[in-house]
């Protein structure tokens, strides 16, 4: 079984770029450890991103290219590989796919063999509910969404453990609630479940915990995206310090 | 950093860096909702005796817009003020309609625009929030649909071609972003900023004539703004590289050599640029493109 895993701290910074462009569509790219080889029982770990845009700039394709050849470049001499793209769309309505979002998860498959793309809708995250804020879709010659599930951080560490304890008891909820969403949408194909593939995140009442505090530290504008790079070239958009 | 903000950040209760701050945003139009917040509201409830009446409002007016991204609830205490002080105004009616949309309560919002615009017909503003009612509930047909309409009685404004623009861009429909990209163009001809839209639109269909002209209307982008425009010498580099790599056997001697100067240029403006600066990921990163695609 294909995994793919989250950190806590790249979940952040993604949720963080959502909030500081809250009113604009944003995209961005998701790194992890250089893959050499890849098979289907790969676990591909992502520990960190790369915001570009907060416009439609993803429907670009000259925005899109340069970003993607700029990050390919730094990810060469630091031994890492892109292994997905983030975007939330302004609007809350739209949960779907955009194409232009599909084609970016494409070139990075052809580039890396894997792709994953993330939707996040931040708004999850501020009713209270405290899910899981985003989807995620797989790309197997067509694009898959797959079941997001969340570790507890002693698991996460360790690697891929069966979820048994009781603590993990909220988590596996969490997955049945997305079965059932699937359930009702089971007319439409493509939003079936990978069986063989799985998104896994970190401890997430953790993450809950540690985004409200730097919502309240206002860290959100710490980040850097490469559309801001483009207006002031001294703002470094590849490394964010936000810890 | 801005100083009003950075003398707010040591002493939060300083009332009057609060109040040029919260002006300055008013002059530039910033959408800085949680600082308008942060800083607004101490000045409304404490400090309101320090402010003119007509500055009093104007900053009621301002939190409140900022509310409705941030503080809902506040807001709705400020549209209440507001209301008791101006019953008949027709701008505070428009930020009721406002506070509507922010609840998602579209029919009320619909309501309130339509009843302007029964006695003011030529309300821009309320015309204009009814298209953004219709893109709010994520209908793209009927917003396309309202923005034409509204254009074909405005068509000088240039806001409203942009915001068509982007919603065709978002429905990838790029010939007709090009024509209004075009619009934008023809309305003002000095701003580099339309010349650079209309020059990515024309790399993203990415046929050769259409980087062709692309390649041309980054070279204009460059020639109305030389410095502080590295995204147009991107553009320009990469549409040489493209044609370059893409058609370098359709073109002709001449033509070669042309693309050839045009991506020199580019790159060597783009590396001056990083130079200058202090060290860092991003700046390795550019170089190190450049070294390696020399």
């Amino acid at each position: 079984m294909s995994q793919f895993h989250l950190s806590n701290s790249t979940h952040i910074q993604l949720l963080l770029h959502a909030t500081k462009y809250f009113s604009e569509p944003i995209t961005g790219l998701l790194l992890g450890p250089k893959i050499k080889n890849i098979s289907s029982t790969s676990t591909i770990q992502i520990t960190s991103c790369v915001p570009l845009f907060h416009s439609n700039a993803f429907t670009l394709s000259s925005n899109v290219d340069l970003a993607l050849t700029l990050v390919s470049t730094f990810c060469e001499s630091n031994d890492l590989s892109i292994i997905g793209v983030y975007h939330s769309s302004s609007d809350n309505n739209s949960q779907d796919l955009p194409s232009p979002i599909k084609k970016i998860g494409e070139t990075i498959n052809k580039m890396t063999k894997t792709s994953v793309v993330l939707i996040i809708d931040d708004q999850k995250l501020k009713k209270g509910k405290e899910q899981i804020a985003f989807k995620a879709y797989c790309y197997r010659s067509k694009w898959i969404n797959v079941k997001v599930s969340s570790l507890s951080q002693k698991n996460f560490q360790q690697g891929i453990e069966e979820l048994s304890s009781e603590e993990n008891e909220k988590d596996v909820l969490v997955i049945e609630e997305e079965e059932e969403k699937v359930q009702e949408q089971g007319k439409n194909k493509n939003s079936k479940f990978l069986k063989n593939c799985q998104f896994q995140i970190g401890d997430h009442e953790a993450l809950v915990e540690k985004f409200k505090k730097f919502l309240s530290e206002e860290k959100f504008r710490q980040i850097v995206d490469f559309e801001e790079h483009l207006q002031n070239p001294e703002l470094d958009f590849l490394t964010q310090n936000i810890n | 950093m801005n100083k009003n903000l950075e003398t707010l950040q040591n002493k939060p209760n300083n009332w009057k860096a609060a109040r040029d701050l919260l002006r300055e945003y008013r002059e530039k139009q910033a959408r800085n909702s949680y600082e308008i917040i942060k800083y607004g509201l101490p000045l409304i409830n404490k400090k309101s005796q320090k402010l003119s009446k007509e500055e009093l409002f104007e900053v009621m007016e301002q939190v409140f817009l900022a509310g409705l991204d941030v503080n809902i609830e506040e807001s709705k205490t400020l549209l209440l003020k507001l209301q008791k002080q101006f019953p008949k105004s027709l701008r505070v009616t428009k930020l009721s309609g406002l506070l509507e949309e922010a609840m998602g309560n579209w029919k009320s919002a619909i309501t309130i625009y339509k009843s302007i615009l029964k006695n003011n017909p030529s309300d821009q503003i309320a015309r204009k929030r009814l298209v953004c009612v219709s893109k709010a509930q994520g209908d793209v047909v009927l917003t396309i649909k309202n923005l034409n309409n509204y254009l074909s009685h405005f068509q000088g404004d240039t806001e409203t071609w942009e915001e068509l623009l982007e919603i065709y861009l978002t429905q990838q429909c790029y010939s007709k972003a090009l024509y209004c990209c075009e619009e934008l163009i023809l309305a003002e001809p000095n701003n580099y900023q339309h010349h650079y839209k209309i020059a990515n639109i024309y790399y993203t269909i990415g046929k050769r004539t259409d980087l062709i002209k692309a390649r041309q209307y980054y070279a204009h982008s460059i020639k109305l703004l030389k410095e502080q425009n590295l995204k147009s010498y991107y553009g320009l580099y990469l549409t040489a590289n493209k044609l370059k790599s893409l058609y370098s056997k359709n073109l002709d001697q001449s033509e070669t050599q042309i693309n050839e100067q045009l991506l020199q240029f580019a790159a060597d403006k783009i590396k001056n640029v990083y130079l200058k600066l202090e060290d860092n990921d991003t700046k390795k990163t550019v170089l190190d493109f450049f070294e390696k695609n020399k």
